[in-house]
């Protein structure tokens, strides 16, 4: 009041400006000049915006949650209302427009902002179990590498015959064969001609011979490389075909394309198998290992394809014998590799699982009208 | 005006600052833009017509006109610039321009304010969009004001960049109405042209077009598609011509230059747009405006550009998409659209001159803003994550050192300051146009 009463200029009225602000300002027709009726209105108006804000916040609606927290949030400044004129519009609604010229600042926040955010359109949960039972394939696969490993230090050692390895693999090759026939003709109805059966036969009896003649050649392969080279590179290797392996069911019945990260698997696994085999010292070792090797890391990943068809218990049958067999065979060489294995497979079959499951809470995914959209083509 | 992206190079966003630097200088403000230079030629400061002064800054690109963002290498031309040109509000564009955010970014140093226009929609999935969006989230949190292009483009920049939604502001494109006149010759109704003019990349929805394409051939026997533009998508377009051996009934224009589009446009009575995202989608509104009647995928900000009745908004489907054509040229054919009174209209909702009024808005609000102390920008940007705000923090501090550092190699004092007088403004400009006009008839009399 005492800097209104020290402004010589406003000193005449002062008494009539003053009574008129104490009561409602509106009221005072008498002097209401167009400028003075035009800031009433502006103040109503961002009065009416702070509303807005507000409702916006209280708004229990789940999908302007994270807006909601943003308004709540420190605003760096007050909005200011800059476009007082087209006041006398106000009342009509707010349009999600862009050609129509609204009676609206450029900054309002409609009520409807973000309302065609959706968080989590597309999610499905995973629960546990069937989860535990897509990772057994993993645990498998584990299973199936330190068998191999297993396998290729008893023949490095000499305490296995390669001989009677090389006639395991035959029977292990019959086996596989028969049980593939069996699904193609029980899970999908499809029957294999006798010509097929003998290509099939020609085939793998020249991986035999050639096998078998490539075997001086590959045990000295890498003899100029020193051995810790030979563990390292196999390390990598394997980790790299565990990385790549193609764990999914097949996707169709017959064989179709396969990935090029499950090929590059196989390639690594083969890679290592061979240069892990020209660590031994006799041809006939080499050979057996090789034979092994393509066994366990070309022909059986195939067959597992198929196998995921199965019943879930048989699965988790093969699963539990898989990783039985190959902690047996490692307690009989070292007490601390059997441990690490036990707990890779663990946490692998039980652990990640329930790790995935757990993650699942921080899952927030966001869509709107802004996202690139899927054509729909025939 | 900084950003990476503005002419030799044409596009929706250079277009986009020219005019809004041609309009700004118009009313009387003084507009310079900062860009990255074009080796050879283009390099060094030019003027435009008429009268924008552009620095361009010798900067590599990385790919698409981008460069990679330096946070500090910018900054000795910037301080500069800023400085002799007296700059008081710095307008960044586009939020892959890396020249942009640094102008942010350094902009605070100088007590300067700041404005940035998003020009694009992101999605929140591929690692691309995470770290581009991150990257907006550090420049953004410290702006005074941002500019979007339409709704949608506004809820996906405030998603983005977390900022508060009240300094968000929508401002639409706008076009040059004259420059996309309908034809004056009616067109016969008897055949109907179909406009496709787009970037042939799939994200443009060509897969959408080659789909739907043929089989509206098969249904009207009266429509023909002209298609314009270029991309990796070409082969597709070709490969379904060949196929349905509608060699004739597709022609194919191949790239179309700016001041050709009206051409090429007004040959038609029927554009369609099969976008996949789209933010704001001035290709619309230059059909529109051209007197086509228009058929747009309903995605990102285009519903919002025109009234119902100017456009037709299928889903990204291609069932609907051939349903929403054969009703718009079932419309066309029986002259239910008037290309004249869409022009009309057109010309009602978009210029120039009313952006222009609204960015001038956007730069008080900015500039009535309270500054931010150092502090407070410290701690907005130590908020923005666990491991990525530390790490923009020591950007922040560095580049407060190295500026520092600038201040005491380069005093304010040894700068160079451009005089008043040097600037064009819109007077001047007029006035020597005059001049050199009345230069050139006493010449021709003489």
């Amino acid at each position: 009041m005492g800097n209104l009463c020290s402004k010589p200029g406003t000193l005449s009225g002062g008494h009539t400006v003053l009574g008129g602000g104490q009561t409602v300002a509106p009221s005072s027709p008498r002097n209401e000049s167009p400028e003075e009726r035009r800031a009433q209105l502006a103040e109503a108006a961002r009065q009416r915006m702070e509303n807005d804000k507000n409702r916006l916040i209280n708004k229990n609606n789940p999908n302007a949650g994270r807006l909601a927290s943003q308004v709540n949030k420190p605003v760096k400044h007050v909005p200011q209302q800059k476009e007082p004129e087209p006041l006398r519009w106000m009342s009509t609604e707010w349009e999600k427009v862009l050609w129509k010229k609204q009676p609206y600042p450029d900054n309002y926040i409609p009520d409807s902002f973000l309302s065609s955010l959706r968080r989590n359109a597309n999610f499905r949960p995973y629960t546990y179990w069937p989860l535990v039972l897509a990772a057994c394939t993993i645990s498998q696969h584990i299973s199936s590498i330190f068998i191999f490993l297993v396998t290729f230090v008893r023949l490095y050692d000499e305490s296995w015959d390669p001989r009677i390895l090389v006639w395991i693999c035959v029977g292990m090759f019959l086996l596989g064969l028969i049980l593939w026939e069996l699904l193609e003709r029980c899970v999908f109805g499809y029957r294999i001609d006798k010509e097929q059966r003998a290509k099939t036969f020609k085939s793998s009896i020249l991986v035999f011979l050639a096998l078998l003649a490539l075997s001086p050649v590959l045990r000295t392969l890498s003899a100029s490389t020193s051995s810790d080279s030979i563990w390292a590179l196999t390390a990598c290797l394997f980790m790299l075909n565990i990385l790549l392996a193609d764990y999914g069911p097949s996707r169709s019945g017959r064989l179709g394309r396969e990935r090029l990260t499950s090929v590059l698997s196989i390639n690594a696994a083969m890679s290592a198998s061979v240069v892990l085999a020209s660590r031994l010292r006799d041809d006939i070792s080499v050979f057996a290992l090789m034979l092994f090797s393509i066994q366990v890391f070309a022909l059986l990943p195939m067959l597992r394809t198929r196998l995921l068809m199965m019943p879930s218990f048989l699965r988790a049958l093969l699963t539990v014998s898989f990783a039985g067999v190959s902690i047996h065979l490692t307690s009989g060489l070292s007490q601390l590799v059997t441990g690490i294995q036990a707990v890779i497979l663990g946490f692998i079959t039980f652990g990640a699982p329930w790790v995935l499951v757990w993650a699942q809470k921080f899952k927030n995914e966001i869509r709107g009208p802004w996202d690139v959209a899927i054509p729909q083509v025939r | 005006m900084i950003s990476d992206f503005f002419h030799p190079n044409v596009g929706g966003v250079e277009n986009h600052i020219y005019m809004l630097s041609v309009e700004l200088l118009r009313k009387g403000h003084k507009v310079i833009v900062i860009t990255h230079s074009h080796p050879p030629d283009r390099v060094g400061i030019r003027w435009l017509l008429p009268g924008i002064k552009v620095y361009y800054i010798p900067f590599v690109t990385i790919a698409s006109s981008a460069t990679l963002p330096n946070f500090f290498t910018f900054l000795p031309y910037y301080r500069s610039i800023i400085l002799r040109e007296g700059i008081n509000l710095i307008h960044a564009h586009a939020s892959l321009s890396s020249l942009g955010h640094e102008g942010i970014l350094h902009a605070h140093h100088f007590g300067v304010r700041t404005v940035f226009t998003d020009h694009s929609l992101f999605g929140f999935e591929d690692a691309a969009s995470i770290l581009t969006n991150k990257l907006l989230e550090a420049t953004l949190s410290n702006v005074d004001a941002v500019i979007c292009v339409s709704h949608t483009g506004r809820e996906n920049t405030v998603l983005r960049s977390c900022i508060p939604p009240s300094i968000a502001h929508v401002i639409p494109n706008a076009i040059v109405v004259d420059q996309f006149r309908p034809s004056e010759d009616l067109l016969t109704t008897d055949t109907i042209n179909i406009v496709v003019i787009s970037r042939l990349a799939y994200r443009k929805g060509i897969d959408l077009f080659v789909a739907t394409a043929p089989r509206i051939c098969t249904l009207f026997p009266n429509v023909k598609f002209i298609v314009g533009g270029d991309g990796s998508k070409l082969i597709d377009i070709l490969q379904m011509r060949e196929k349905h051996f509608l060699q004739d009934r597709i022609i194919l224009r191949g790239p179309v230059r700016h001041d050709d589009v009206r051409k090429v446009l007004t040959e038609g009575s029927i554009f369609l747009n099969t976008s996949l995202t789209e933010s704001f989608g001035i290709a619309i509104l230059e059909a529109a405006c051209a007197g086509l009647y228009v058929v747009s995928t309903r995605v990102g900000g285009v519903p919002e550009i025109l009234p119902e009745d100017m456009i037709s908004l299928p889903l990204p489907e291609e069932d609907d998409i051939v349903r929403a054509m054969s009703e718009a040229i079932r419309r066309v054919s029986a002259g239910l659209h008037d290309p004249h009174a869409a022009h009309a209209r057109i010309r009602e909702f978009y210029n120039w001159k009313d952006v222009t009024e609204r960015t001038e808005r956007v730069y008080q609000f900015a500039l009535s803003a309270p500054e931010t102390d150092l502090w407070t920008r410290i701690k907005r940007t130590n908020a923005l994550g666990r491991f990525v705000g530390p790490i923009y923090v020591v950007i922040l501090i560095v580049d407060i050192f190295f500026f520092n550092l600038l201040e005491w190699l380069i005093p304010r004092e040894s700068i160079d300051y451009v005089p008043k007088e040097c600037d064009w403004t819109q007077q001047r400009y007029e006035q020597y146009a005059k001049e050199v006009e009345d230069r050139v008839k006493k010449k021709a009399t003489s």
